[in-house]
């Protein structure tokens, strides 16, 4: 792992955990191995007096119908040896459209289900059938899960981290 | 590609065909917690571990406000001054995500010709499209669900001063309010919490309703306008007269002198939108001169009667006293049953100075 990439891992770390507390829930137990943290964000856009835009994120807290809510991932290897044959697995949350997921850290590759978490792979290959019984192109407001399979190990005390944007309906 | 069967952790569907996105046109009804949680598993040595769960990130799902008013007629509502309870329909809409009531405000317009009287907004409480005053006495909207349309009565007096295609606009202004208890009005949101913090632990407002004829967008309530048009009778009364015989000249330059005859003609005219009925013109003889026996016409024929008493009885029939004339009569009446609009009638009747 390179430097540079290290600094950026702690730098997406520290945010995050300043989130936690703010977080419902309690962190997940680990036995030395791999924690998992979930973070509920939206985007907000502040204009500077001089008319530039910054695009902020913040805890999700006033979502009504219609806004975006981005999920983050945290991974984090805890344990002292490398984690194998990794699958992050995450059911969209009931009354949230799937909408976009994110650029994965390298070695990672984005899955999808639309039948309820039994056949998972690309949104490309998956179809849907109708009320009607029509068969047809999974788009992504079918999706019933998100999942990132690791093509790598994770070594031991390696973070990162996967997100993705879904809709409040 | 991988199958595989994964543990479901969080919220599980059991369905093997999921249907995403049935919902609420006004969206997830506001106080539901949204939950995600995720899972991991994974191997170490080659041996499979236990599956990992994570924490479950969540957020309250806040209250949008968004309400829809629209008027229902299809054209201006004609009325006629001093008819009472005219009424005006409208819809209103809620297009949030959570129950809600309505106060309700008809808005008059300050630059129309005239406002109504008595004005007042009701409730379509049977829905049925009629105001019926025992029935649609409600004056807010109570506890209105996510989606639903009641309709609104403005129900408003005209008043006798209004004159033919007079118009008078009423906006119905829908304030959204909290849904509190059945038959409790809620009182109108002020304002949303735009600029309050964000507080995860309540369900805070968020106004996303549009401007209307009588609102701004993004104020909590919505309008929309109807309008009252006046189509009356407008009658309208000339009289003229001429002199056309005196005794010394003859019908050459006839002058006003003692034994002249003069034509007197009413002019009436309805320059109104709908017809005049039961309308009554009374023609006084003019002092110091005597009625011409039956030179009285009228046309359209009306029903004439003539009054010996100043005005008191009309049961008088005119008779020749010798010269012509009857200096009984004082006064002359034509009834006309119904004078259509843009119509005329015409009456003359000759007089000879004494």
């Amino acid at each position: 792992m390179s430097t540079g990439k290290t600094k950026l891992c702690a730098l997406m770390i520290l945010p995050i955990l300043a989130n936690l507390f703010g977080v419902a829930g309690a962190l997940a137990q680990s036995d030395g191995t791999l924690v998992l943290q979930a973070v509920a964000e939206v985007e907000i856009v502040q204009e500077n007096p001089d008319g530039t835009r910054v695009v902020q994120r913040i805890p999700a807290e006033t979502v009504v119908p219609g806004d975006e809510v981005i999920y983050t991932l945290v991974y984090d290897n805890q344990g002292a040896d490398p984690a194998d044959d990794i699958f992050i697995t995450n059911p969209i949350p009931e009354h949230m459209e799937f909408r976009r997921a994110a650029a994965n850290p390298a070695g990672l590759e984005t899955v999808f289900s639309v039948d309820g978490g039994h056949v998972f792979g690309p949104l490309s290959d998956l179809t849907v059938s109708d009320s009607a019984g029509q068969t047809r192109q999974a788009t992504p407001q079918d999706c019933t899960h998100i999942q990132w399979q690791f093509t790598r190990s994770l070594a031991p005390g390696e973070t990162g981290q996967v997100s993705y944007t879904t809709r409040l309906l | 590609m991988m199958n595989r069967i994964t543990k479901l952790s969080g919220l599980s569907l059991v369905l093997t065909l999921v249907m995403v996105g049935t919902a609420l046109a006004g969206g997830t009804p506001s106080g539901t917690t949204v939950d995600n949680s995720a899972s991991v598993d994974f191997q170490v040595g080659g041996l499979p571990q236990a599956t990992i769960n994570s924490n479950v990130a969540s957020f309250l799902v806040d209250n949008r406000v968004d309400v829809t008013v629209a008027t229902i007629d299809v054209a201006n509502i004609v009325v006629v001054p001093g008819m009472l309870a005219r009424v005006l329909s409208y819809s209103v809409t809620n297009n949030g995500n959570t129950v809600q009531d309505y106060v309700l405000t008809p808005v008059a317009d300050a630059g129309d010709d005239f406002d109504a009287s008595n004005v007042n907004a009701f409730v379509d409480m049977n829905a049925n499209g009629t105001y019926e005053p025992a029935i649609d006495n409600m004056t807010f909207i109570d506890e209105l669900a996510i989606d639903a349309t009641m309709n609104v009565f403005i129900v408003s007096d005209i008043p006798l001063t209004a004159l033919n295609a007079q118009l008078s606009n009423y906006d119905l202004l829908a304030q959204t309010g909290a849904g509190s208890a059945i038959g409790i009005a809620g009182a109108a949101y002020a304002a949303d919490h735009a600029a309050v913090v964000d507080d995860p632990s309540i369900v805070q407002l968020v106004f996303a309703d549009g401007a209307g004829t009588a609102d701004a967008a993004r104020d909590g309530g919505h309008s929309s306008r109807s309008t009252y048009e006046v189509a009356t009778a407008n009658l309208t009364v000339v009289k003229s007269h001429v002199v056309t015989s005196d005794p010394i000249n003859g019908l050459t330059r006839p002058k006003n002198i003692p034994g002249a005859a003069v034509d007197y003609t009413t002019n009436l005219n309805n320059t109104g939108g709908t017809n005049a009925d039961n309308v009554a013109i009374v023609d006084p003889i003019p002092a110091n001169t005597s009625f011409v026996v039956g030179s009285h016409t009228v046309a359209p024929a009306g029903t004439q009667t003539y009054s010996n008493d100043g005005g008191t009885t009309w049961t008088h029939v005119p008779v020749d006293s010798g010269d012509g004339t009857d200096p009984a009569v004082t006064h002359m009446r034509i009834f006309y049953a119904s004078i259509a609009a843009a119509t005329g009638a015409l009456s003359t009747f000759q007089v000879i100075i004494q």
